[in-house]
Parts: structure tokens; C-alpha cells; sequence
């Protein structure tokens, strides 16, 4: 089998001898994606942890870690998914809605909230205008947006954290906003079995699930992700669909933003660093590629499962900090050129 | 054919805005106190050795049509490498210096084949790449620094001056000899063309008979050596190397990253100058130095950095834009342009 | 579009002309932007100015006797956002004999890390290079401030080196390289190109400091250390160094905690950033304390998951799922964003028997000792650090003796005297 494959790939053969049926493992691997990874560790956990490994503790804490990543990535699959790499300015989104969330405190709760995620939106509208309607470069342009936000914010605030409570000062009402605001990453269902973070991420993904196969959004984000050009010959508005991707990615990065400082209590400009590559991290090994309209989001979801999955297994069987990066490597490696050479053998890549 | 005159020289600053950049910078220089001391100068160009190095890498790769965004830790490895060979197994110094290098060969090796052969995006490949260096650095190292351990010898050899009344030290002579070697090679030599022929368009290169995989492995095996070889160097002129080095700060690689763009160098790959993306990491760390005296903030060092890497890109898109609307709207106005002007490429 | 593009080049051209402008004379820029931050501040220093206002005129009065009235009676009145002394008095430190070979002792006895903790008293003759005081005092001398990187506690130490220096007379600047090794040097550079009396400096990385302080010292600049300990090899290059006494407060810590846990159980440490100096400090002060007092305390795991709540908490919650009951406590390095994704993980996990003990001084600490979710923190005051350091370059500027290695007072804060302790300062 292999060597009629290197003969397949060999340039300058007289015959076409290439391969015309669909192989069969390749399909396999394709569909199944991430979910096969989950149920290697699945396997691996339960040897090593028996029992615990699948009880409701460890179950929770493994979704609770994955879901401030998990309600980032439900966004960024859309700006991955329509062919537009990364969202570079994710960090900064997550560290402007939280701030601004906490500055807005004294004015209530709810004006806290929308005026968070409303910045952090701001953020999407921005980068969906310069790169659907004037096409700049993804990578480029939200890695300048992030560095000018990240001044602008510095500057704004002075290099310094801010506190909830302190933002609220004496009024009983604006106190009373702040506890709430903290108060959002400990909400518990069911006598604590499931957190409320945990509740939104599955939310969020429902719903990117829903816009990506049910809408008409879905399908046009489809073609313009797969091929651009056709997609704009055809017809489709390129520029309303990618700015709506990225205001869809910033929206869910706010959110997950306002969660993340209602769980840390502290606005600072630190926040959501490194979710960048996380996220986009995760988002791949789900089986999305870089050359977009390539997977869905249930395999984003597998892949934010692996993330989470590996690092709670790594820590079980006590692997140092150190080791950690390395295996969380190879196995994206591995993962990714599984992935990448399923979809060539299948002709799709 | 005035009109056509101004344009060109609209361009001409466009084609040099490495060299805007550093003139300005140079010019509110004037504002700041002992900016033009010798002793500033030659800080400002030994501090552009490391960055030198990674923007070097990184251009090269990105004329290729690649990105390599491991080039801050291959660095990073070339630092703990020349340390750990010199200081913890007591290798001679040169040595020393090409094991650092050869393990950034190894490691461009690896990024080469899995994006030439397993043909994964240089994107992913470098991404998964980072963890995998970090991951080894920290596990040699247990974490901690490596430094030379009193042995300051060949740090103070390379931070001295050796050429009276000129601000080179010999850390900066080395990355100047770097550049003026990739400038030759990428213009010279028949490696060079092919670098920017596989950029261009990979695949009417590997129709014209170059051997795209085996350049691609190549391209991704000197930008490894640049790293490691920088990162050595970097790394014995500071004394020390920790683990951490590639991602503190605006990190070497976002500053490499600025630089290219602001050098002018196509992201598509194909179009490029490694002498602008030199250029323009003196005048980002000139910059860092104005603001430093004159504001005293890091905050308005990211913010001004940011500032001028949006602005490029600001500009880039929009010219683009104007013109493919031009194209779509009067494409006849275009080709007389191109015309009069000599150009082929809009 | 070109015009466009003009007027926004202009534009960018402008405001780069306006911050020169506004900045060349003054620290100003930022006050506007940081007025909240800096509200408390601002109230400080006009409780402070009463005393300050006073002191040239007292100079002045006893010019003969040099500045030493003055620097005392500075120290006196300077308090920092907490309430405590911004000055306080240097602490000198016991040391015992230097064993053999420490690295060849095992990793849970403290004489293996003696040349970090006992770092400075050893170093034998300060290096001829450093420059001689000179011994008029500290009014108008320049002190460039170069800290580690940006961070709020970077901006409470920031305060409080502006704070003192003021007082004093001094003329301050703060530079921040933004946790960056290379930028740094490159500040260092910038620093002697400009010339200033004195160079503070926190170092980034403790083997790379020998070669910052040499660089300083043969400048003919005098060079302190502040807040992050070097190698011993770097303590001849500076004229003294300041900062907290990491070990003997992780040691104290620990003791509090070995008593909490009736002296035996299970511990787990979440660790700084490897390889720095707080590092070892903060892992293997209260190891080996363990070891010498209490025994039957076991060591169950050691991880460094950094400093973001949601990391922490998962590492917290897998050590739940791990040891159980066999978890009696943990130990971590930073008590805000650790704290705080530690304490959420036992919460949910309902295992309100593990005792937390944290390191630093953060509001987010202070706040959980209060609600009793924190066993105990260590006082350690940024502005505090800061002050100290001022006063030891105007100690020395005035010709006076000053310790070549000077501890910052301490305290530890548990819910008895937590409220003592507020407004925290970042």
C-alpha cells in the first residue's frame, strides 16, 4: 500500500495508477478528528486514575479549566473557519472587556456586562472593516490592533489593576454590583455540580454550532472560506460575512474576557495573554485548518476537550511544568499532521 | 507626465520607509538629552544584534512565503546552548558556538521536512515547534539561567569597540557581516532567486525546475542557524541565558515580526529587502531609546511600536484598495499608468 | 485616500511631537492618565509636604552638620498607602558557616541554597571601582530607577521611589524594560549615557546582574541593588543592596503553617517563575524548614502552572482529584491570581480543610485573609522596598554608613491584624 502511494505521488510516471477509492482509515480519521484523541485519553485516564478519573469532580474541573478557552475558541473558529488564520488581537479583547466591565460598575451590573462585551465588539467591527472590507492582512493587521490596544489601555489606566470593589467605592448600590460581578465565575447548578462558566461555553457552541450549519451565515462563511474568489463571483457579500465573523470571534473573546475578570477580580491589562496561540491551538487540533472551510464545530469542541484532557491527565500522573510543553508539542505535531495528511489522502487539501 | 513623476516619488518613499522611519526617529532624537553621544549609538546598535538576527530568519522566511514563528526560542536554544556547552560541559568556545548553531539547523531541519514533506502550514509547524523547544530548554536547563560564570573574557571582547571614533562593538560587526552575507546571497546567488521565485509562486517555480522541497528545507535550516548563531551570541555578550528569554516583553519575535513589515517585506512572500528590515530594527530600538529619555514609559514604547506597524499596514491596504478599485472601475487608467510609469506590478 | 493617509501621518507626526514636548521638562505626562491611580497619591504626599516643606529651611539651619537631621526627620514622616513607615530601618541578618560543597547536599536541606539565602555577607571587598560619596547630601542629586517590568506592584514600588526621592530632594526617573533581559541592558546603557548620580537597578535575571552592576560601577556611577537578589559575585559592583528578606519569610511562613497542621500531613507548592531567585525562595525556604522542624510534613508535588487564576485552579483541582485526602495544604508563591484560583478550586471541590498560605502582598491576598479563605500571607511593602532603597542612596550620598546588605521589615498578616494593613497598595 505505501509504495503504490510514493508511486502515486512520484512526478513523471507514464501510467495514472493514482488511487481512486476513498481510503477507508483516512475517512475514518477525518470524521472522527479530535474525538479519537479524547478517546485515547479517556482510555489513559482511566488506567492510570480508575475510578476518580470519571467522577463528577474531575469531570467538572477538567470543563471548568477548558471553558474561558472553550468560549473563546467557539468564536475564533468562525475567523479560522473563513480562511483568516488567527485573531491575533484575542488578548487584548479579553483584557478590554474585562476592564471596561469593571470601570462601568458604579452604573450597575447590567450597564457593566453589555458595556464589556460591547467593547470588546468594538474590537470585531474594526477588524471584520479593515480585513473583509479593505482585505488587510489577518495576521498583521490584529497584531498591530493588539500592540495599539494594549498602549492604549496601558496608558488609559496607568500601568495599574483594577478591583471591583474598590472601582464601586462607598455606594451600597455600585458594592452591591461588584459582588455580583465576582460572583459570576462561582455560580453553581445543581449543588455545584455545574458551574455556570461551563453552562455558557456549551451555550456558546450550541449557538456557533447552530450559526455554521443552519443559517444562511453558515454557508456563505463556507464558501468564502474555502475558495474567496468563487464565493464573491458567485455572489456572496465577502465583506459582510468576514465582519461578521469577526465580530462574532470578539464577541465570544468578550465574554470570555468579563469571565475571566470576574474570576481572577482583577481588570489588568495582563489579562487573556497567551489565548491567542491557545486558542487558535485548540481550534486546530479540533480539525480546522488554516486553509479554511475545513471542519465544524464539533471538532472544536473535541479539540478544547483534548486540551483540557491532557493537561489535567499530565498533572494526575505528575508530570513536571516542564515536560508538560513538550508532550502538549508533540502530540499538536502529531495531531495536526495526522489531520493535514488524512484530508490530502482524501484529496481535499 | 508630471502626474506620473509624483507618483513616483509617492512610491519612493513607500519603497524606503525603513529609511523615513529611522530619519524621523533620528530627528526627534534631537529632543532628547545625549542622544547623539557615541556611547548611545554603539548601545543602540549592540542592542540591535539579537533582534538583527530574528528579524534576519524571519524575513528570509517570510520571502519564501513562510512564516517561522519559533525563531524566538530557536534563539532562546542557541543562548542556553553556547552557556551550557561553555560553562556546564567546558567546551572550547568555538565549539561551543557550533553546537548552537547546529542544534538551530536541527530544529530548522525538522520545521523544513514537516512543512516541505508532511506539507503542514509553516504556521502550524512553527506553533506546535515553540512548545517542543520550550518544553527541552527547561528540561536541560531544569529552568534555571545559565551564565559564563565569571568567565567574562569573550563578553567583554565582544562588547568592546574595537575601531576608534565609530560606535561598532564587535557583537555589532558580527551581525553586520550576518546581514551583508544574506544581502549577497539573496541577491547573487542562484539560491537567492529561487528563495524569491518559491515566494513569488511555488508552484510556477517547481514547474521552472526549482527543487521546491529541497530549497524549502534549506531556507528553514538558515534561518535556524541565524537564530542559534544570534541567540549565542546574544547570549554570551549578555553573560546569561534563561529559558524565558524569547517570550518576556514585546518578544524578539513580535519585534522581528514589526520590523519585516515595516521593512516592506510582502507577507505573501515573494517581495522583500533584508537590509530594510535591518534598517528598521535600528530605528524601532532608537525609537525605544527617545522614548525612554523623553517619557520614561513602557506603556508609550507598545503604543508607538503598534502605531507604526498599523500605520504600514493601513497604508499597504489601502493603496491596494484604491488601485483595485481603479482596476475594477477604469482598468484602461491602470495600464496607461503602468505604461508611462515603466512598471510591471502594481 | 493619499490625503488621508497624509493627514493621518501628520497626525502620528503631532502627537509624537507632543509627548517630546510635554515630556522633556517634567514626569508629568502620565498624571493625567494615571488620576485615579494615583488620587491616593496625590492626598499622601500633601499629608507628607508638611514636613518635606520644612526641611530645607531646618537644612539650611544646620548646614554645618551636614544632612543628617534632615534625612532622619524625612524618614520619620514619610508613610506609605498602608500606613506604615516608608523608610523603615534596615534589618541585618544572622549567618551561619558556609557548608563544604553545598551542592552536594540533598535538595530538602538548607544548606544546599546557602549562596542564595546568605547571598552579599560573603562577598569579601567591595571593587575599588565604585565611586566615593560625596558626602554633601542628597538635595538636587539625580537617581535613575531602572525596575523589572510592568506589573501593578512595579507601579506601587514606582510610587514610592517618586514618594521618597521627593522628599529628599532627589530628582528620580523610572525606567521599565518590561521584563525584557535585552531591553534592559539596553537601559542600562541609556542610564550611564545620561549621567545621573546614582542607578538603581532590579535586576531581571540574577547571573546577567554581575555584568549590569560592572557595567555601572566602571562608569564611575554608583550602582544599588534593589528588591531581587543577584549572585554573590555581583554584590562588590554595587555600594549596598536592599530588599526583602525572601528565605526568613517563606521559613516563617512555613513555621506558622507547621503548626496549623499539627506537624504532619501533606504539602503542595505551586510555584514563581523557575530559576529566579523568588523561585527557590519560595519552594525550597519553606522545604527545608519543613524538613528541619517537621518532619512527618511530606512534599506531594511541585508545579509552576505561572500566574493565571484558571491554570492555577485546574492544577489545584487535579491535586484534589490525585492525593484526596492526603492534600492537608498548599504553598504558593503569589497570593493574588494564584490565591485566588487556588482558594476557588478547594471551594468547589468542598474541601474547606486545606489550608492556603501565600506569598506577597496584594490586595486580592489581604482580601482572602479577611474572609478567612487564606491562612496567612507575608507583609512585604512594595512602596516599603522602594523607600528603603531611596534612603540608603540618600544615606550614602550624606557620606554615611550604610549596610552592604539591608532587609526590609516584615510582618506577617493573618486574620487577627489583617485590617491593620489597609488600603493595601496594589
Amino acid at each position: 500500500m505505501t509504495t503504490k502511494e510514493q508511486q502515486a505521488t512520484a512526478p513523471g510516471i507514464k501510467q495514472d495508477s493514482r488511487r481512486t477509492d476513498i481510503s477507508k482509515t483516512s475517512l475514518f480519521i477525518n470524521r472522527a478528528g479530535a474525538y479519537f484523541i479524547v478517546a485515547i485519553l479517556l482510555v489513559i485516564g482511566l488506567i492510570i486514575a480508575q475510578g476518580r478519573f470519571v467522577s463528577i469532580d474531575n469531570i467538572r474541573s477538567i470543563l471548568n479549566a477548558v471553558s474561558l478557552t472553550g468560549m473563546a475558541c467557539a468564536g475564533l473558529a468562525f475567523v479560522v473557519y473563513s480562511a483568516n488564520f488567527n485573531d491575533m488581537s484575542l488578548p487584548m479583547t479579553m483584557a478590554l472587556s474585562g476592564m471596561m466591565a469593571v470601570q462601568l460598575i458604579p452604573f450597575g451590573i447590567v450597564v457593566s456586562v453589555v458595556g464589556g462585551i460591547a467593547a470588546g465588539t468594538l474590537v470585531g467591527v474594526v477588524n471584520g472593516i479593515l480585513i473583509g472590507k479593505f482585505r488587510a492582512n489577518p495576521i498583521i493587521w490584529t497584531l498591530a490592533f493588539n500592540m495599539v490596544l494594549s498602549g492604549i489601555v496601558r496608558v488609559a489606566w496607568g500601568g495599574s489593576q483594577i478591583y471591583p470593589d474598590t472601582v464601586a467605592g462607598d455606594s451600597e448600590f455600585a458594592q452591591q454590583a461588584a459582588v455580583q460581578f465576582n460572583s459570576f465565575a462561582r455560580t453553581y447548578f445543581f449543588d455545584g455540580a455545574l458551574p455556570l462558566m461551563v453552562v455558557v461555553m456549551i451555550v456558546l457552541f450550541v449557538f456557533a454550532y447552530f450559526m455554521m450549519t443552519r443559517t444562511r451565515f453558515g454557508n456563505k462563511l463556507k464558501m468564502v472560506g474555502s475558495n474567496y474568489e468563487a464565493a464573491r463571483l458567485s455572489g456572496v457579500n465577502c465583506a459582510k460575512t468576514v465582519i461578521l465573523a469577526y465580530v462574532l470571534c470578539s464577541l465570544c473573546a468578550a465574554i470570555a474576557g468579563i469571565f475571566y475578570t470576574s474570576m481572577t477580580k482583577i481588570g489588568a491589562y495582563s489579562n487573556g495573554e497567551g489565548y491567542d496561540f491557545d486558542c487558535l491551538t485548540a481550534v486546530l487540533l479540533g480539525g480546522m485548518t488554516l486553509a479554511g472551510g475545513k471542519g465544524n464545530i464539533v471538532g472544536v469542541f473535541g479539540g478544547v476537550l483534548v486540551v483540557g484532557m491532557l493537561k489535567n491527565i499530565m498533572t494526575l500522573i505528575g508530570i513536571s511544568t516542564f515536560s508538560q510543553y513538550l508532550v502538549t508539542g508533540v502530540v499538536f505535531l502529531i495531531v495536526v499532521w495526522i489531520n493535514t495528511s488524512s484530508e490530502r489522502k482524501l484529496g481535499r487539501a | 507626465m508630471e502626474q506620473t513623476k509624483r507618483k513616483f516619488h509617492a512610491s519612493m518613499i513607500n519603497d524606503y520607509r525603513a529609511f523615513v522611519f529611522l530619519g524621523i526617529v533620528l530627528i526627534f532624537g534631537i529632543f532628547a538629552n545625549n542622544f547623539y553621544t557615541l556611547y548611545n549609538f554603539t548601545s543602540i546598535f549592540s542592542g540591535s544584534s539579537l533582534y538583527t538576527f530574528i528579524g534576519l530568519a524571519f524575513t528570509l522566511c517570510m520571502i519564501a512565503g513562510h512564516m517561522d514563528l519559533s525563531v524566538g526560542y530557536m534563539a532562546t536554544m542557541g543562548a542556553m546552548m553556547v552557556l551550557g556547552m561553555r560553562t556546564l560541559e567546558g567546551l572550547p568556545w568555538g565549539v561551543a558556538f557550533l553546537v548552537a548553531a547546529g542544534v538551530g539547523a536541527l530544529f530548522g531541519l525538522a520545521n523544513g521536512i514537516l512543512v516541505a514533506k508532511a506539507k503542514i502550514h509553516s504556521f502550524i509547524v512553527t506553533l506546535g515547534m515553540q512548545f517542543v523547544i520550550k518544553g527541552l530548554l527547561n528540561i536541560y536547563s531544569n529552568g534555571a539561567e545559565i551564565s559564563v560564570k565569571g568567565d567574562f573574557e569573550v563578553t567583554d571582547i565582544l562588547n568592546s569597540s574595537p575601531i576608534p571614533f565609530l560606535p561598532f562593538s564587535v557583537l555589532f560587526l558580527f551581525t553586520l557581516a550576518a546581514v551583508i552575507i544574506l544581502m549577497v546571497v539573496l541577491a547573487k546567488t542562484r539560491f537567492g532567486r529561487n528563495v524569491y521565485m518559491l515566494g513569488g509562486n511555488l508552484e510556477t517555480a517547481w514547474l521552472a525546475g526549482i527543487k521546491s522541497d529541497r530549497n524549502t528545507i534549506l531556507i528553514f535550516m538558515i534561518s535556524g542557524i541565524l537564530c542559534g548563531l544570534g541567540g549565542a551570541l546574544y547570549g554570551v555578550s549578555a553573560g546569561t541565558a534563561t529559558p524565558t528569554l524569547g517570550e518576556k516583553g514585546i518578544a524578539p519575535l513580535m519585534v522581528g515580526l514589526t520590523a519585516t513589515i515595516i521593512g516592506g517585506t510582502d507577507i505573501a512572500g515573494g517581495k522583500g529587502s533584508v537590509l530594510n528590515t535591518f534598517v528598521s530594527i535600528v530605528a524601532i530600538l532608537a525609537m525605544f531609546g527617545v522614548i525612554t529619555t523623553l517619557v520614561g514609559k513602557f506603556e508609550v514604547q507598545i503604543l508607538f511600536i503598534g502605531i507604526v506597524l498599523a500605520f504600514c499596514v493601513l497604508y499597504e491596504t489601502f493603496t491596494k484598495y484604491a488601485k483595485q478599485k481603479t482596476l475594477g472601475i477604469r482598468p484602461d487608467l491602470v495600464q496607461k499608468y503602468m505604461q508611462e510609469s515603466g512598471k510591471t506590478k502594481l | 485616500m493619499k490625503k488621508v493617509l497624509t493627514i493621518v501621518a501628520l497626525v502620528l507626526v503631532l502627537m509624537f511631537a507632543v509627548v517630546a514636548c510635554t515630556s522633556t521638562g517634567t514626569e508629568e505626562p502620565a498624571a493625567e492618565e494615571t488620576a485615579a491611580a494615583e488620587e491616593p497619591a496625590a492626598e499622601e504626599t500633601a499629608a507628607a509636604e508638611e514636613p518635606a516643606a520644612d526641611t530645607p529651611a531646618e537644612e539650611d539651619a544646620t548646614n554645618t552638620e551636614g544632612g543628617a537631621i534632615d534625612i532622619a526627620a524625612v524618614i520619620a514622616s514619610e508613610k506609605t498607602t498602608d500606613n506604615q513607615q516608608l523608610m523603615p530601618d534596615p534589618i541585618e541578618k544572622a549567618f551561619p558557616d558556609r557548608p563544604e560543597d553545598p551542592s552536594s547536599l540533598p535538595e530538602d536541606d538548607a544548606g544546599r541554597y546557602y549562596d542564595m539565602e546568605y547571598v552579599g555577607w560573603d562577598a569579601g571587598e567591595k571593587d575599588a571601582g565604585i565611586p566615593a560619596s560625596p558626602g554633601d547630601g542628597p538635595q538636587g542629586k539625580k537617581v535613575i530607577s531602572i525596575v523589572h517590568g510592568d506589573h501593578a506592584w512595579t507601579t506601587a514600588y514606582e510610587k514610592g521611589m517618586k514618594q521618597a526621592c521627593e522628599a529628599f530632594g532627589m530628582e528620580v526617573e523610572v525606567w521599565s524594560p518590561n521584563w525584557d533581559q535585552a531591553l534592559q541592558d539596553q537601559l542600562i546603557d541609556q542610564a550611564i549615557n545620561a549621567q545621573p548620580d546614582a542607578i538603581a537597578l532590579i535586576p531581571l535575571s540574577a547571573e546577567n546582574a554581575v555584568q549590569q552592576f560592572r557595567k555601572i560601577t566602571q562608569a564611575g556611577i554608583a550602582a544599588f541593588g534593589t528588591n531581587m537578589l543577584t549572585t554573590s559575585d555581583a554584590m562588590p559592583y554595587m555600594a549596598a543592596w536592599t530588599g526583602p528578606d525572601d528565605w526568613a519569610q517563606m521559613r516563617q511562613l512555613a513555621d506558622t503553617l507547621g503548626e496549623a497542621m499539627g506537624g504532619e500531613g501533606g504539602i503542595a507548592y505551586i510555584t514563581h517563575d523557575p530559576g529566579g531567585s523568588p523561585y527557590y525562595a519560595r519552594t525550597y525556604g519553606p522545604i527545608t524548614e519543613f524538613a528541619e522542624k517537621y518532619p512527618d510534613i511530606k512534599t506531594l508535588d511541585i508545579q509552576s502552572p505561572g500566574f493565571e487564576a484558571a491554570e492555577v485552579k485546574q492544577v489545584v483541582s487535579d491535586w484534589i482529584t490525585r492525593f484526596g485526602d492526603d492534600l492537608n495544604a498548599i504553598f504558593l508563591a503569589d497570593d493574588s491570581a494564584q490565591a485566588t484560583g487556588a482558594v476557588d478550586a478547594v471551594k468547589e471541590a468542598g474541601r474547606d480543610d486545606i489550608m492556603i498560605v501565600a506569598a506577597g502582598n496584594s490586595k486580592t491576598g489581604q482580601d482572602l485573609v479577611k474572609a478567612g479563605d487564606l491562612l496567612i500571607i507575608n507583609y512585604q511593602s512594595a512602596e516599603g522596598d522602594a523607600g528603603l532603597c531611596a534612603r540608603t542612596m540618600a544615606e550614602w550620598f550624606a557620606g554615611e554608613e550604610v549596610l552592604p546588605v539591608g532587609y526590609l521589615a516584615t510582618d506577617m498578616i493573618t486574620s487577627d491584624n489583617v485590617e491593620g494593613f489597609y488600603p493595601t497598595q496594589w
